[in-house]
């Protein structure tokens, strides 16, 4: 329980956060990198930077570059970036700008 | 799920700047600046950084200067650097290396600003003095 690290919806956060197999969810803004296991990106959140994690779920708005070997889009989400995986599912109603590609 | 409170997760480590946030639990190794209402540094976590709060709550490693109403400081605290308090509760085996400071600026500053005017002021001066 203590090992989720959540940002809450009024919360902005900037920085470097660094959770190697840990979770980490995102309710609010969050503008940096995050490295971690499994990473929430929550509806309503909004995240400027990087993402580098095994299962990525993103149902918010999202800029920048995300690197994951599962990436699940929902259909609240606005994407603008480098989508770099090897797995990804898009609910209908994603917007998705930017690029997709396999990790290499 | 919403109104849970924000967090860092034992294990994660975290470098920046956290704002807006009510409260906040902490149980990773954080490096930051906060204001906030209440924060908790768990038992694991290792805090480097200021913090003004309302309510801070001690359980593992501090850092920095810390500028509370209420600080409790947990059997298992460490700190370091300055604590500022109007109320301080302190376990037994809590270790401090640091300043600690009761009742901080507010008080302090205004005496110290007001002071040097009133004698500037000739006649309100006098009658303080002898008032005293």
């Amino acid at each position: 329980m203590s090992e989720i690290t959540y940002i809450s919806k009024e919360v902005s956060v900037e920085g470097t956060l660094d959770a190697d197999d840990l979770k980490v969810v995102v309710a609010g803004s969050f503008s940096g990198n995050i490295n971690a296991n499994e990473v929430i990106l929550e509806e309503g959140s909004r995240f400027d930077g990087e993402v580098d994690a095994r299962v990525i779920v993103i149902e918010g708005e999202l800029k920048g570059k995300v690197k994951s070997y599962q990436l699940k889009v929902s259909e609240t989400a606005r994407v603008d970036g480098e989508l770099q995986t090897n797995s990804i599912e898009v609910a209908s109603g994603a917007e998705i700008a930017g690029s997709i590609s396999r990790v290499s | 799920m919403s109104d849970q409170q924000s967090s860092i997760g034992s294990g994660a480590k975290f470098k920046g700047k956290i704002s807006g946030a009510k409260a906040l639990e902490i149980n990773g190794d954080v490096e930051a600046d906060i204001d906030i209402g209440k924060i908790t540094i768990g038992q694991d976590a290792h805090f480097k950084g200021g913090i003004k709060a309302d309510l801070a709550v001690i359980s593992g490693i501090y850092e920095g200067t810390m500028q509370a109403e209420s600080i409790w400081l947990t059997d298992t605290s460490r700190v370091s650097g300055e604590i500022r308090y109007q109320s301080l509760q302190m376990d037994r085996g809590a270790a401090l290396n640091c300043r600690v400071v009761y009742n901080w600026d507010d008080t302090d500053q205004k005496t110290k600003k007001t002071k040097p005017k009133e004698k500037d002021d000739n006649p309100s001066d006098e009658v303080i003095e002898e008032n005293k």
